[in-house]
């Protein structure tokens, strides 16, 4: 059995158009990883072993007839659950979605199928994507490759657990509040949260719609790059798609930032910041000095608001997009209900979590009768001065370098007690989120536990070639995200 | 020291009693118990502690409230939960309540991130589709038919 | 003491687009339970809405039609509540930015005109079908209707009769109709009220506590309902009580109205703008555009009818009451230019013809080019007014070509004076009795001798060359 550690999705793309393997023994390959590690890392909610082989074989029919040439042709992947994959389950982490099939693909689904993506199945998450450590799933917590008593981060944490395990080669995840970023830290791997609009919503279930996006998760950023540049673009199924061409990155690999400026917030490396994350991030920042960028620091104030707006706007968003969650069209239902209401009651209360019950009562309370000017149009309004204030900072700088997390990744159950406590982790995230423009997660270090750490590069909207190329010379320069956890390293013995 | 441990130490103290590996346990999980019913968090404490609270007795989760919003998100929880609940709502609207530091006045509220406007589709019928894929996921259903217990009164 | 009712309505008119508001199924009335459904108006999860331009393009017609202003940045808005028939558990509405406002319309009662307001036009998506199952005591849920396009109407509380409720539900749905925004079958739901009342004393300003009553879709129900419910409330006053604000139903078979729970009263409906769509802005040339292909409303057709057709007010107004009607009599109008024949057999033959048939307007297929066909048959003398109901009649019935059917049916007038004459020499044989009563002074003998002469001529005979021959005859035997 070969391995295809230290090898990056594009290498391995290579290697089967090169005929040096077929797609189906890189997919036999991916399987026994799955097999070896994942009851410890528990990344996967499903895993679709026998359509992925015939997914492989088929791929692998079309790269010998040359109809298809897609450099991800026959690379095997996983998807977030909750990203639709037609009849195959789609649980969302959630008991509410445990049996779930739906009868059509995402749009990004489609869009990495016809590119000759194999999926390898489907990863773990926050209940909804609700959570920022992925303990809220229904199906267990996923542990970190790193260390798996530590949390993978969330929501996204099966997507960023797995590329890390080597479980998958890459993964798409949803950020909507930093679900990408934030697990791509603690994991140690690259991540793209991309400008709104810039992927198709369609077939992503939805949290808090204004903020959803799909993105990328990879071993390097220029993995993450080709796979962005396949799912981008607009689509007639999704109004709040942007009509654009997608992204072509091909000149972001020179590994030079001459002329490039990046801002340094001063107000997100202040107090609550582990100094276990500053450091590298501010070491990162000298790197990418010496690669050419000029780095200047400056205060943006505003993003202080940034987490109660957020939750106002995502809590409101997913209380009525979660209310479509009745027990009478699919999911769970409570057998033998007496009447109606019984219906609602007992599928929705025993469906959902404690932690997506709580988001829908407060987006309740937020857009109820009396309390809407005062925090749902309240929050819009700060989300208005937030997305001003970075228009202003990127008529100085090219983007924005920061951290993507206060904290490495901590240990299963230490936060999971106090929400507050829980979402206050999303500071240096969802602000970017509000203003709806990209940013890259890319690992730039280790804490003193050895957990990787994350730094987090923020652009102007549908500037994510800048931050590819900045991203790019950075690993070119470094070697953080060829680390590999101890039980990658040890193979599957 | 934790509350928790504080309160077990105290325990043995005043009665005497050793307590045994299993019955610690046992102590400890019936302690949680009513420290959430009375919607202790301890963990809560601290971060709230580090956070900038304005009390919320305005905007008062009261029960009324919580039963209100159970109402209005279909949702029932026990009475441990809404205990939780409570007390976990009022902190984070505490919390939420920074934003009126801020002054929005002249502000325009941004539901979109984007000015974009007029994304439309033209009016052409495609086909439906088909009927056992639309049901095939409900948990019950009769005739072609989603099925409730009757709404009729 | 003497009371006052005020009412004030929210009709919800279907709109004909092909398709649902928000994807590509049919919007077509009827079909098996669920086969007119997709992922999208179902509410499945992670499926987001594409609203349907011709929407926006009827809803801007309806409101220049109601003297609207259109409101050039408007957007969509979510009404939340948990209902098994609205699949998402939020209906897709317009609250704080609905397209058209401002807006008015003059009623007609016994002579009386006056402005009713528009407070608002709003775009909004319908719900499903919910069917109760005696036999499992279950619902059955039937997303067919869900998605399809609704405007929703709301009036000013501008109503003091049922008879102006009458008259502008009427005018309401001429409109709708001439616009092609919608065909408003009220037994198929496609236009329906929510009515709201309330009684005060006469002379007061100060409306009184009102009641709802939601989709009604039958004008008489509407009436019926108005004046019961106004009764009830005084009554009520009257006798001490007071009014309360709530839902009532209307039963039409019991002729009462009836208070629904109260559970269904008491709603929160949590609005916030609609995240998955983006915001309308329409500009100058959307709405002149709309302007210059505005189909003409009845108003303006019948004051054009009265003065380039010379029509009375009364005929101007029946053939303008239905849209299809009034394109039957323009387009035949321009084929043979002939108004007031049209206009003749318009209102005599076709309104006879679809009262006997029962057929409605909008179900009628008569050809306006074979309306036209036929008046010149007539005015041609090819065949006689006798001869082109039936024809007429057969049009309508089977669609058939005239042409071809008068000479099928032998209807050709004989215009062959050598025929008629041999035919009226026979008459004046047969009937000796009449020539001596016609020598006795006695006229009217001249009509039967007539009568006799169309008999034997099947009635297809030209009047004219029977009169001339028979005047002829007549003149050498008296």
């Amino acid at each position: 059995m070969m391995e295809f550690t230290n090898k990056t999705a594009l290498e391995i793309g290579q290697m089967i158009k090169n005929k040096e393997v077929s797609s189906v023994e890189v997919t036999k390959d991916m399987l026994q990883n799955i097999k070896a590690r994942d009851e410890k890392v528990n990344a996967f909610v499903t895993v679709f072993e026998e359509d992925a082989l015939k997914q492989a074989e088929e791929v692998q029919a079309k790269i010998d007839s040359g109809e298809l040439n897609s450099p991800l042709a026959g690379v095997p992947m996983g998807i977030k659950d909750n990203i639709c994959t037609k009849d195959r389950l789609t649980t969302c982490g959630s008991k509410m979605l445990y049996n779930f099939k739906p009868p059509y693909n995402a749009a990004v689904t489609d869009k990495l199928e016809k590119a000759g993506a194999v999926v390898l199945g489907k990863l773990n998450m926050d209940e909804f994507a609700m959570g920022g450590s992925t303990e809220t799933s229904y199906f267990g917590s996923t542990g970190n490759p790193w260390d798996v008593t530590r949390v993978p981060g969330g929501s996204s944490g099966g997507s960023a657990a797995a590329v890390a395990a080597e479980e998958v080669t890459y993964a798409l995840g949803s950020d909507t509040g930093g679900s990408i970023r934030q697990p791509c830290s603690f994991c140690g791997v690259s991540g793209i949260k991309p400008t709104y609009g810039a992927v198709s919503r369609y077939g992503l279930v939805a949290f808090a719609s204004s903020l959803d996006q799909i993105g990328p998760v990879g071993r390097d950023i220029k993995d993450c790059a080709e796979v962005l540049s396949v799912i981008s673009g607009h689509d007639p199924k999704d109004s709040t798609s942007v009509k654009r061409p997608v992204f072509d990155f091909s000149s972001c690999f020179d590994g030079d930032l001459k002329g490039m400026k990046i801002g340094i917030p001063t107000n997100y490396f202040g107090k609550g910041l582990d100094e276990d994350v500053k450091k590298p991030v501010l070491e990162a920042a000298e790197t990418l000095k010496k690669l050419g960028a000029e780095i200047e620091e400056f205060e943006m104030n505003i993003v202080d608001y940034a987490i109660p707006a957020y939750y106002v706007l995502a809590c409101a968003e997913a209380s009525s997009n979660l209310s479509r969650y009745d027990g009478i069209k699919y999911g769970y239902r409570k057998r033998d209900c007496e009447d109606l209401m019984e219906v609602y009651l007992t599928s929705r209360s025993e469906g959902f979590g404690m932690e997506v019950k709580r988001r829908i009562m407060l987006g309740s309370f937020v857009l109820s009768s009396g309390y809407y000017d005062a925090y749902y149009n309240k929050s819009l309004k700060v989300r208005g001065l937030i997305k001003k204030s970075f228009d202003e900072a990127f008529e100085k700088y090219d983007m924005i370098l920061s951290p993507v997390a206060p904290t490495t990744a901590y240990k299963i159950g230490e936060n999971s007690s106090d929400p507050l406590k829980m979402y206050l982790g999303d500071i240096y995230t969802v602000s970017v989120n509000l203003a709806g423009i990209p940013a890259v997660s890319v690992p730039c270090g280790f804490g003193a536990e050895g957990m990787p750490v994350g730094m987090q590069l923020i652009g102007n909207a549908f500037e994510e070639s800048k931050l590819v190329k900045a991203a790019y010379a950075f690993q070119k320069a470094t070697d953080f995200h060829t680390k590999k956890p101890e039980m990658v390293k040890g193979g599957n013995n | 020291m934790s509350v928790q441990e504080k309160l077990i130490a105290c325990l043995v103290e005043n009665t005497g009693i050793e307590l045994t590996e299993s019955m610690l346990e046992d102590v400890k999980v019936r302690l949680n118990m009513i420290l959430d019913l009375v919607g202790y968090s301890e963990a809560g404490e601290t971060a709230v502690a580090e956070s900038k609270v304005i009390n919320v007795a305005e905007t008062g989760i009261d029960d009324n409230l919580i039963k209100y919003l159970e109402e209005l998100s279909r949702l029932e929880l026990t009475r441990d939960e809404e205990e939780r609940a409570k007390g976990e709502l009022t902190k984070i609207l505490g919390y939420i309540d920074m934003l009126n530091e801020l002054d929005t006045e002249n502000v325009e509220a941004m539901s979109h991130p984007f000015p974009y406007t007029n994304n439309f589709r033209d009016d052409e019928c495609k086909a439906s589709t088909e009927r056992e894929l639309i049901l095939q996921n409900a948990p019950q259903q009769k005739d072609g038919c989603f099925k409730v217990p009757t709404t009729v009164e | 003491m003497n009371y006052q009712m005020v009412v004030g309505l929210e009709v919800h008119v279907e709109l004909s687009t092909k398709s649902k508001i928000f994807c590509s199924c049919t919007t077509e009335f009827g079909g098996e339970p669920n086969t007119h459904v997709c992922p999208v108006c179902s509410g499945m999860p992670g499926v987001l809405p594409v609203l349907n331009k011709k929407v926006v393009d009827f809803a801007i017609r309806a409101g220049l039609a109601t003297n609207c202003e259109i409101t050039r940045y408007n957007k969509f808005d979510r009404k939340n509540y948990f209902y098994p028939d609205l699949p998402k558990a939020y209906q897709v509405s317009q609250l704080y930015l609905p397209i058209c406002r401002n807006g008015k319309v003059e009623i007609d009662v016994n002579g009386e005109k006056k402005y009713i307001g528009i407070h608002e036009i709003h775009m909004e998506e319908d719900a499903g079908k919910l069917v109760h199952d005696p036999w499992d005591d279950c619902t059955l849920v039937d997303y067919n209707r869900c998605g399809v396009p609704l405007l929703e109407i709301v009036s000013e509380p501008d109503f003091r009769s049922a008879d102006e409720v009458i008259a502008y539900l009427t005018k309401l749905r001429e409109t709708m109709m001439y616009l092609g925004v919608s065909d408003c079958k009220m037994q198929e739901g496609s236009m329906r009220a929510d009515v709201n009342i309330s009684v005060m004393p006469v002379g007061s300003n100060k409306f009184g506590t009102r009641t709802e009553m939601k989709n009604m879709n039958s004008f008489k129900a509407i009436y019926k309902a108005i004046n019961y419910e106004a009764q009830r409330q005084i009554e009520l006053l009257e006798s001490g009580g007071v009014v309360t604000q709530e839902t009532r139903r209307w039963d039409d078979n019991k002729d009462a109205s009836f208070a629904m729970r109260s559970k269904e009263n008491a709603q929160d409906y949590r609005y916030f703008p609609e995240p998955d769509l983006l915001p309308i802005e329409i500009s100058d040339e959307w709405i002149q555009n709309t302007v210059d292909n505005m189909p003409e409303l009845p108003e303006a057709k019948r004051a054009r009818y009265i003065k380039e057709f010379g029509l009375s007010e009364y005929d101007a107004s029946v053939i303008t009451a239905e849209r299809q009607v009034a394109y039957i009599f323009e387009d035949a109008t321009k084929i043979c230019g002939k108004p007031k024949e049209v206009c003749n057999y318009v209102m005599g033959e076709l309104m006879r013809l679809m009262s006997e048939t029962g057929t409605l307007a909008e179900e009628l297929e008569m050809d306006p080019a074979k309306i036209a066909q036929i008046i010149e048959l007539v005015t041609s003398g090819k065949i006689n007014r006798t001869a082109a109901k039936e024809v007429f009649e057969a049009v309508f019935k089977e669609n058939v070509d005239p042409d071809k059917y008068i000479e099928e049916h032998d209807l050709v007038m004989v215009d062959n004076s050598d025929e008629v004459e041999a035919i009226i020499t026979k008459v004046i044989n047969d009937n000796p009795k009449s020539i001596e009563d016609l020598k006795a002074g006695k006229a009217k003998a001249r009509g039967f001798l007539v009568g006799q002469t169309m008999k034997a001529l099947k009635g297809k005979a030209n009047p004219q060359t029977v009169n001339k021959i028979l005047d002829e005859k007549l003149a050498e035997i008296l």
